[in-house]
C-alpha cells in the first residue's frame, strides 16, 4: 500500500485555509454528519436525506488514492495517512454505496485487505468511511492547497495557534503542497 | 461519431429536465433489501454516453452515466453520485426508472406541490438558498462537476 491514502474533499465552498482554521478551532477532527448536528453547527442549506437512511450520516466520508507525493493527481484537499484503513471500524467498498451500512451490505461487500484496497482505488468512486470522525492533526499525510498564497494562509492558521509540527514529527510546511 | 455521440448525450440529457426544473425525489431500489430513500434530489447531468453496435454497425442500445446531486449537497462530496446507467424506462414524463451495471434501480419521481406540500416547501427552499449563493454554488458545481466527468471517463 505505499504510496496510498484516503482523499477527502471539501464542497462547502470555503478555502482550505478557513476549513482548517474551523476544525482547528472546534474539536480538531473530521466529523459526520450526525456529530456536526450534536456538535450544534448549523447546516447552511438542508441537510441531505439519503445517508440518515443508509446509516452514512454517521460517518465520515474519503476515497482511496494514490497519494500526490506518489504519483496520484495534485488535486487540493486533504489526503489522510492509509493506517487509518486498519480502523475496526473502517469500511471499504469499490463502489459509490450511498453511504450503506446497513444489514448484510458491509460483510457482503466490504474489502479488508491491502490488495482489495489497491484494487478499489483504482475505481474513483470507491468510498471508505469512518464511524463518528477522524483527528485531523495524527491523520493527515498531506494537504494540497490551489495557491502559494493559499499555503501562506494556511501556514498562519497553524502558527496563530503554535503548531509547528505534527505528532509524527514532521513540520507543518512540508506536509503543505501546491497544486 | 462525435455529433452522434453529442445528440444521444442532448436527447438523453433532455429526459431530465423536468426533473431539474420541478424537483424530484429519488428511492434506490436493490433485490433483496429494503429500498432506500435518497430523498430530494437537486439535479441529474449526463456526463458521458457509450453506444453500443451490433456486428452490423445497427445501434442496439446507448449506456450513459448520470451525475446526481442530492439536495444539500454543499454538506459533503458523498452526496453527489455518478451511476453508470444501463436500462431506463418512463411510463410518463413524471417519473423515469433506471438500472445501473450493478442491477440497482432508481426510481424518479417529479414532485408534486399540491400532493407533497412539504416537499414542494423543501424544493422551494432550497432553490431560494441556492440563489442567495450564487457564486460559492458555481464553485462548488464546476468542482463536482470535473471530478464526476473524470468518475465517468475512468469507469471501467
Amino acid at each position: 500500500m505505499k504510496g496510498y491514502g484516503l482523499y477527502h474533499r471539501l464542497t462547502n465552498g470555503d478555502d482550505l485555509p478557513s476549513f482548517i482554521d474551523t476544525v482547528l478551532e472546534n474539536n480538531g477532527a473530521m466529523v459526520s454528519t450526525v456529530e456536526k448536528l450534536r456538535a450544534g453547527i448549523p447546516v447552511g442549506g438542508m441537510s441531505p436525506e439519503a445517508d440518515m437512511d443508509t446509516g452514512g450520516a454517521t460517518y465520515f466520508f474519503t476515497r482511496i488514492r494514490k497519494l500526490p507525493t506518489a504519483g496520484g493527481s495534485r488535486e487540493t484537499g486533504l489526503y489522510f495517512k492509509k493506517r487509518l484503513l486498519r480502523r475496526m471500524d473502517a469500511i471499504s467498498y469499490d463502489h459509490d454505496a450511498f453511504g450503506r451500512v446497513r444489514d448484510d451490505y458491509v460483510s457482503n461487500h466490504r474489502g479488508s485487505t491491502p490488495a482489495e484496497w489497491k484494487k478499489f482505488a483504482r475505481r474513483s468512486s470507491n468510498e471508505t468511511i469512518f464511524k463518528y470522525s477522524v483527528t485531523l492533526l495524527d491523520n493527515i499525510d498531506v494537504i494540497v492547497v490551489g495557491s502559494e498564497r493559499e499555503k501562506r494562509r494556511l501556514l498562519d492558521v497553524f502558527r496563530k495557534r503554535r503548531i509547528s509540527r505534527l505528532p509524527d514529527g514532521r513540520k507543518v510546511e512540508d506536509i503543505i503542497l501546491v497544486r | 461519431m462525435k455529433e452522434f455521440i453529442e445528440k444521444e448525450k442532448a436527447r438523453l440529457q433532455a429526459l431530465f429536465d423536468p426533473f431539474n426544473k420541478g424537483g424530484s425525489w429519488m428511492a434506490l431500489i436493490e433485490p433483496g433489501r429494503e429500498p432506500v430513500r435518497l430523498g430530494l434530489i437537486d439535479g441529474y447531468t449526463v456526463t458521458r454516453v457509450a453506444p453500443h453496435f451490433d456486428a452490423r454497425g445497427e445501434l442496439k442500445r446507448v449506456d450513459f452515466w448520470l451525475l446526481f446531486k442530492a439536495v444539500g449537497y454543499d454538506e459533503g462530496f458523498q452526496h453527489a453520485h455518478t451511476v453508470k446507467v444501463v436500462r431506463w424506462s418512463q411510463e410518463d414524463t413524471d417519473l423515469i426508472d433506471l438500472t445501473d451495471d450493478r442491477g440497482r434501480r432508481f426510481h424518479v419521481e417529479l414532485v408534486f406541490p399540491d400532493q407533497e406540500p412539504d416537499l414542494a416547501a423543501d424544493w422551494r427552499r432550497w432553490r431560494r438558498y441556492k440563489s442567495e449563493n450564487r457564486d460559492r454554488f458555481e464553485r462548488i458545481d464546476a468542482d463536482l462537476l470535473a471530478e464526476h466527468v473524470r468518475i465517468a471517463e475512468e469507469w471501467e
